[in-house]
């Protein structure tokens, strides 16, 4: 009764065993980055207008938007990497990168970013 | 005269990684009595409410599992337009339908691979994961996130699939589907299979109805309950059915869920064919005030939300009951009466998410 049930794994195993392997040798072939990919938050800081709204959207609280100091802020491990600020900005100074941002052992990594001053 | 004996079981699972804590009361090789216990990944949802606006509690409420994340957005947002009548355009509607089968599809194809190494079956569990990659990629393509979609928010989707997009999609799912044809035949013929999980964790009608079962769990008992049949989102203009087992038995879980994949792809197909134009989403004003039960079909089961509003940016309540939280009672059934030996795969028959039942 058992018998042709072997077979149909068998087959399975057998075309895989000719069409390779599924795997990428990972540090000699490196990873394809899918552009769509919501992966990494970065700022053009000669856009922003530290208006804060980025902040006020942000649902895992990543941003610290300093008006005195004029610096922007972002906690790489707090963020969630949802776009919400993207969406929030009014100066589209934000996007979202498709490749991830890098790993770290502490427990917070913030990004500070000088936001110029504008010319008048 | 057998001596009883307390076994502690988990958190620390052998099969799936989720801390359920399990008291069995062992009499010989037999299990009397199974007590469980959660707790261990409690993360206080339902106090978050109070802090971040509806909005953001959409990304939340994704967050409360991983792999059913889409359907999980989709409730509340669903609960939301309700209570404020918002109109969804269509083609949200169908993107929805969409993306939540994609979800259903990867969702199954991680528990048949976590079965599939539960019977000591490796090399199947290997194809089975490897087969969902392709689909995680496609997700990932259409979404921005392999297993957070976050495409849904509250009046539409937040991307579009471009229409010269689907076909190409679909080729490649097409692929996908004749790949795992090969594969569920393993699971419907194999004897190893078969051998693991027949008889196994036996859950009667009565039983699966009255203790409350949900989603493939129920199904295998015979009851036919499917939220999508409800007709939410786009479902009402799509045809299909619920899929049963007479069989009571883990196996019976399975093939609802080998099945259940065969009819996501072919929702996927209906929808993509039926799909309209125009736009993805409105713009929302104003807060919601009042209350919503929302029910939905995820890949584990039927998940109901409750979110009242109160007027102001915040929801007054939001609470979320989980299939796994639904399928713990049956669960305990199950386990009362089973071998030692069984416990791991019945528990793993419910598919468990425990991090979704703690919320
Ligand atoms: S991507 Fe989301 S979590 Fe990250 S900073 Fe922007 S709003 Fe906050
Ligand atoms: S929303 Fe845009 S312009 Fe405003 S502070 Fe944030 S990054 Fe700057």
């Amino acid at each position: 009764m058992f018998k042709l049930p072997v077979v149909k794994m068998l087959f399975v195993v057998l075309k895989s065993l000719f069409t390779g392997s599924a795997c990428k040798m990972y540090p000699v072939c490196k990873q394809e980055v899918i552009k769509e990919s919501r992966g990494f938050l970065n700022i053009e800081p000669s856009l922003c207008i530290l208006c804060s709204l980025c902040s006020k959207k942000c649902p895992a609280d990543a941003l610290v938007v300093n008006r005195e100091d004029r610096t922007w802020e972002v906690d790489r491990m707090k963020c969630i990497t949802c776009g919400a600020c993207v969406e929030a900005c009014p100066k589209k100074c934000l996007i979202l990168l498709p490749e991830r941002a890098g790993s770290s052992i502490r427990k917070q990594k913030t990004d500070q970013f000088n936001i110029p001053i504008e010319k008048p | 005269m057998a001596s009883r004996t307390i076994i502690p079981f988990g958190p620390q699972h052998p099969v799936l990684p989720e801390p359920i804590h399990l008291d069995l009361v062992i009499e010989d090789e037999k299990v009397i009595e199974a007590v469980p216990s959660f707790g261990f990944v409690h993360r206080g949802l339902e106090l978050l409410v109070g802090k971040k606006d509806f909005h953001q509690m959409v990304y939340i409420a994704e967050r409360i599992c991983g792999i059913c994340s889409m359907i999980h957005g989709m409730g509340i947002c669903y609960g939301i337009e309700h209570i404020m009548k918002i109109d969804v355009p269509e083609r949200a509607k169908y993107l929805r339908v969409i993306w939540s089968e994609m979800s259903r599809i990867h969702s199954h194809l991680l528990w048949l691979g976590l079965a599939a190494d539960a019977a000591g079956y490796e090399s199947l569990f290997m194809h089975c994961w490897r087969i969902r990659e392709k689909l995680l990629e496609i997700i990932e393509a259409t979404t921005g996130g392999r297993v957070i979609f976050g495409v849904c928010k509250v009046g539409g989707t937040r991307r579009d699939i471009a229409n010269s997009d689907i076909h190409g999609i679909l080729i490649t799912l097409k692929d996908i589907e004749k790949d795992y044809q090969n594969i569920s035949k393993v699971f419907r013929d194999d004897y190893t299979i078969n051998h693991r999980f027949s008889n196994v964790g036996f859950l009667s009608k009565k039983d699966a109805f009255e203790l409350g079962a949900v989603g493939p769990t129920l199904r295998a008992s015979g009851v036919s309950v499917d939220m999508r049949k409800t007709g939410y989102s786009a479902y009402r203009h799509l045809e299909f059915e619920a899929l049963t087992e007479n069989s009571e038995d883990c196996y019976g879980r399975c093939m609802v869920r080998v099945r259940e994949i065969f009819q996501s792809f072919n929702l996927i197909y209906q929808a993509a064919e039926k799909l309209p134009n125009g736009p993805v989403d409105i713009k929302v004003t104003g807060n919601p005030e009042g209350e919503y039960f929302t029910r939905l079909e995820q890949p584990r089961g039927e998940v109901v939300y409750y979110i009242k509003g109160n007027g102001t940016q915040n929801l007054e309540r939001f609470r979320a009951r989980t299939p796994t939280f639904a399928n713990i009672g049956p669960l305990v059934r199950m386990l009362s009466g089973c071998d030692l030996a069984d416990v791991p795969v019945i528990v793993l028959s419910i598919d468990p998410c425990i991090s979704c039942a703690e919320r």
